[in-house]
């Protein structure tokens, strides 16, 4: 394997994907050098020699290791769907952090890429191969929660949808070995050096980020379209909610579901991060992180609760890590859990919330022509032009 | 996951933000547009003149692309040029993107070349053409991606030369285009000449990939033939080939396409088969199941497992005599993997057979069906539930019940009360109490189900009673209140405790009152669990104002440390300086000293943005009154806090 982008979260997939016997990191490519040798001090530490290579530019990268099978990539998520398409394009398989996409037209370009050449993609929402929201799908998926009419998926409780548009005060620019800057960029537009953007100051700038709503929306969207079996479609009405954040916005799919933003400040519906819930006939579930077991209307619900877990792992031979599930199918050559399309679909549901706050209107959006109905302006908002050399 | 520390600088952060906000927001008014063009065509800053190009690429219309085309040369602002020409409809922006071929060089040209991919302009095919043999590698990169995203006839007869001499990145760049002109073709209904590029691309000596999903669509796109084809690839060594046309298969619907998966499962090595197997069961294709039905029978016991699990997404009826037949296969994996899929198997047919088992003579059996019935929501058989929870067998009767609980609802609650008071275990009565229970959380109107409990509870023994209390302590309301709260005075002692012990339960803090009297009594163990349970519903759901009431009635009645640390569990959630002043008085008792200041520090710091004076005081107690250096270094953090807040 190898790593592209990997810094703070790259660490922690990176530390996650280590232990795994059949799998052996051989190289890391990062525009930042800092970032590049503390990965490597990471990997040659936990192997003992000092063979992990270094790159700091993505196209000779992917075309000099051949023999890499596949990718983590853990960029900031300007990054993420190029990289990954670039990487499928040279036969890697890739593992993806969230939000894996910035436009609508970068996640079907994910879809046609890992599709054209038959390239094995997860996108990092881990909670899908976790034990208290898999219970959650999977009470949906058996019926228990009679039929369901609400979800509920949280949204992150800071920053807002509007997103900043300013950029930093120029900075003297570092040597290019120390922090290459135009590929630090890549295909954003360009603006001038400021080092706050390399330290993770990146978040809540229109140009590198999907907001408040795709900070989590990323994760709960996609765990909420997986539940209720919406995993290849989006909902096909978006509500303007007037405040800054998008909390309260009701999105309704086909079938007549719908799904909410909650930012849930005063924790009516979760007491954690990434919480879902799902409201049916018959009663409801919901899930948040930390848990120790979901929280439902009724204790006997609970009753089985390892025993659906266990029985979802044996029926769908998937196991209860999300890099395990990757590796399995980069393997298997099957589809992973949160394969391209639920990452596209979900990350629709993401840019099509953040369009409509954007616009302050109400959206229906067609998700079989992928694109919004009567509407010029949302439709432009789709995709934005990538910066040469970037471009796909 | 964000971790709580990285969540505080997240929101920090975003606060410091808020008040740089840029005043260039994303929509812009349509009646800008003369406005933005205006300062494109002005001595404005690289900034502003990017961020107009960004506003121009929503509501641009064609008199901001002549404006916007002039900008394609000028390396600074080419990208943000493209960024508003890419999105506006018309031709005027193919043009100007065409005519900028001619005179733009370099990077910003790699640019506009992706732009007019973007945009499939076909009127740009032959200058692309022309850029094919670039020696600036990355203009002909991008040319041939392009092309493709084009598509023409011409246009794959370029790329197919162009490929004779290319390697490495070249080579992928034209085989990118090679299949996304096939791409567009099918979209044009010209398959055939798809079929040759993918034909072409499966024959080339290229990487994996490129092989991989020429295969793919070399599959799809034929409508004669793809069955032969698909079976000569799943018949391939190469296990990147052979899972190619295997996950093809998804994308093609027919039985012929089952069929031909199905007929290939016995020539295949195991892992191989693995894959077609969980193909087929996607595929919900019956014509798969007479293949299945052999290999869920005998084999490798991998492969038995996958077709078994198969059976259960196809989800035909037929499959049901062979799922009971395997719930007896002495392999206990193999038993339990198909009661798995006779529970996910939907239909008529697999009721019925659960049915059967639950009239069978063998405990085994019937536990099994009560299994099913539950995870196949069977709410038809409520009858037999309720029948096999009256039934002699005593591993029957618990099952039974459970499923009451979760299928049944407000209808099932006279029936779950009679069982109740008839004569029963200790584990029998537990088993209804916890259906009674479980029914109780979809009741809607409890005043009637209140009222039939409080009628039973006059007459039933005091076994009985208990359960009884326990269950209008989650029905709730006044009128249960009322039932509970005059148990709470009956003559037999384990009613009491069970009328107490269901006031502690209670889902809101309505019973707080009752409870409240009963800790005020003389010291005994009653009111012991009172005082615990009060300070229990403190949390539920109150204001800060009722909260701090609550504790100010509880604190006095304290007499063990044990209700102190319960107490200080509440106060650390209050955000008030009297909670402080209350957690500071038990920091002289040394067995909870830890604990008074863990609370005073939680307390704290809520307050220290509204209280700093009153935090300094209790802290500086905290500090000198400890040995933790865990309590010192929180204190000390909070102090400092407080001084800035102060402004010392």
């Amino acid at each position: 394997m190898g790593g592209l982008g990997i810094g703070n979260r790259g660490s922690h997939d990176l530390r996650w994907m280590l232990p795994e016997a059949d799998v052996q990191f051989v190289a890391a490519c990062d525009p930042q050098k800092a970032r590049r040798e503390a990965v490597k001090k990471i990997v040659d530490t936990h192997y003992g020699n000092t063979d992990f290579k270094l790159y700091s530019d993505t196209r000779e990268f992917l075309a000099e290791r051949a023999d890499i099978n596949a990718l983590l990539v853990t960029t900031g998520d300007r990054w993420h769907a190029l990289a990954s398409i670039l990487a499928m394009r040279a036969g890697k398989d890739v593992y993806s952090e969230k939000p894996s996409c910035m436009t609508i037209a970068e996640g079907q370009a994910v879809v046609e890429t890992a599709k054209r050449y038959r390239r094995i993609y997860q996108t990092g929402t881990q909670r899908l191969s976790e034990g208290n929201f898999t219970f959650c799908n999977e009470m949906l998926r058996l019926g228990r929660l009679g039929k369901v009419h609400t979800v509920r998926a949280h949204i992150a409780p800071w920053d807002a949808a509007e997103m900043r548009h300013d950029w930093l005060a120029a900075e003297p620019m570092p040597p290019k070995s120390e922090v290459d800057w135009d590929a630090w960029l890549g295909p954003c537009p360009w603006r001038p050096y400021n080092s706050q953007y390399t330290r993770g100051g990146w978040r809540g700038f229109y140009d590198f980020h999907t907001s408040c709503i795709g900070e989590w929306g990323a994760h709960t969207f996609a765990q909420c379209q997986v539940g209720m079996g919406a995993a290849n479609t989006s909902p096909v009405e978006y509500k303007y909610v007037k405040n800054e954040s998008g909390d309260g916005m009701v999105t309704r799919f086909a079938n007549g579901i719908e799904m909410i933003l909650e930012r849930d400040m005063d924790k009516r519906y979760w007491r954690g991060s990434c919480g879902v819930r799902y409201e049916g006939t018959e009663g409801w579930v919901s899930a948040a992180d930390s848990y120790s077991q979901p929280d439902v209307s009724s204790p006997t619900m609970l009753d089985d609760f390892r025993k659906i877990v266990y029985d979802y792992q044996t029926h769908t031979q998937r196991p209860m890590s999300h890099v395990r599930d990757f590796f399995d199918c980069v393997k298997s050559r099957r589809q992973t859990v949160a394969n391209p399309v639920v990452m596209h679909r979900s990350m629709t549901t993401v840019h099509a919330a953040n369009i409509c706050m954007w616009l302050k209107r109400d959206l229906k959006f067609d998700p079989v022509k992928e694109e919004f109905m009567n509407d010029a302006e949302a439709n432009r908002l789709r995709s934005r032009a990538m910066r040469d050399p970037w471009i796909i | 996951m964000l971790k709580p520390r990285t969540y505080v600088i997240l929101i920090t952060a975003s606060l410091l933000s808020s008040a740089v906000q840029s005043f260039a927001q994303t929509i812009p008014a349509k009646e800008d547009e003369a406005r933005l063009i205006a300062v494109l065509k002005s001595n404005a800053s690289h900034k502003q003149k990017a961020d107009a190009c960004r506003q121009l690429a929503v509501i641009g219309t064609k008199n901001a692309v002549a404006p916007l085309a002039a900008l394609l040369g000028d390396e600074q602002l080419s990208h943000m040029a493209r960024y508003g020409l890419e999105a506006i409809p018309g031709p005027a922006v193919d043009d100007a993107l065409r005519a900028a071929l001619g005179r733009v060089k370099g990077r910003p040209l790699v640019g506009i070349i992706g732009s007019i991919g973007v945009r499939r302009d076909d009127k740009a095919v032959r200058p692309l053409l022309q850029m094919l043999p670039n020696h600036d590698l990355e203009i002909a990169r991008a040319a041939a991606r392009a092309l493709g995203s084009i598509g023409t006839l011409e246009v794959a007869s370029a790329l197919k030369d162009a490929l004779q001499n290319a390697s490495g990145e070249n080579q992928l760049a034209l085989c990118e285009g090679l299949f996304r002109c096939a791409e567009v073709l099918v979209g044009k209904d010209q398959r055939d000449e798809a079929i040759d590029i993918y034909d072409y691309l499966r024959g080339l000596r290229a990487p994996p990939q490129v092989r991989a999903g020429a295969v793919r669509g070399a599959i799809l796109t034929r409508e004669e033939g793809n069955v032969a084809l698909l079976r000569e690839y799943l018949r391939s060594n190469d296990y990147f080939l052979f899972s190619a046309a295997v996950q093809t298969a998804r994308e093609l619907p027919g039985t012929e396409i089952t069929l031909a998966l199905a007929s290939e499962l016995d020539d295949l090595p195991p892992t191989h088969r693995i894959l077609v197997i969980q193909r087929l069961g996607k595929r919900a294709d019956p014509a798969a199941l007479p293949a299945l039905f052999a290999l869920s029978r005998k084999g490798g016991k991998d492969v038995r497992l996958e077709a078994i699990r198969a059976l259960s997404q196809i989800g035909d009826g037929s499959a049901v005599p062979v799922l009971v037949e395997l719930l007896a296969d002495s392999d206990r994996q193999i038993s339990q993997t198909a009661q798995e899929s006779l529970a996910a198997l939907p239909g008529r047919q697999a009721h019925a057979a659960v049915m059967e088992m639950l009239d069978s003579n063998q405990t085994s059996q019937r536990l099994i069906a009560l299994e099913l019935i539950g995870r196949r929501r069977m709410t038809s058989s409520m009858p037999a539930l309720l029948r096999a929870a009256g039934d002699a067998d005593p591993e029957v009767r618990p099952a039974a019940l459970r499923r009451v609980g979760e299928l049944g609802g407000p209808a099932e609650f006279p029936a779950l009360l009679d069982l109740l008071m008839q004569p029963q275990t200790p584990q029998d009565l537990d088993a209804v109490e916890q259906a009674l229970k479980a029914v109780c959380v979809k009741v809607v109107d409890r005043r009637i189900h209140v009222a039939r409990v409080t009628n039973l509870l006059a007459q039933a023994g005091p076994a009985q009673k208990g359960p009884l209390l326990r269950v209008l302590s989650a029905l709730g309301g006044v009128d249960a209140l009322k039932a509970v709260s005059s148990a709470t005075r009956d003559a037999d002692r384990r009613v009491r405790e069970a009328a107490i012990r269901s006031l502690c339960a209670w889902k809101t803090a309505l019973a707080a009152p009752d409870l409240l009297a009963i800790a005020k009594e003389d010291a005994n163990v009653y009111s012991t669990i009172a005082l615990r349970g009060y300070i229990g519903l403190i949390h539920k759901g109150l204001t800060t104002e009722k909260k701090l009431a609550m504790c100010k009635q509880a604190a006095p009645l304290i007499r063990r440390d044990e209700e102190v640390k319960l107490l200080f569990g509440v106060l650390a959630t209050v955000p008030a300086p009297e909670a402080l002043d209350m957690a500071m008085m038990y920091l002289n008792k040394p067995a909870i000293k830890d604990e008074t200041s863990f609370a005073a520090i939680a307390i704290s710091q809520k307050i220290v943005e509204r209280n700093p004076r009153e935090v300094v005081d209790a802290l500086q107690k905290v500090l000198k009154a400890t040995n933790n250096r865990e309590v010192a270094r929180r204190a000390a953090q909070i102090l400092a806090k407080a001084g800035r807040v102060t402004g010392r």
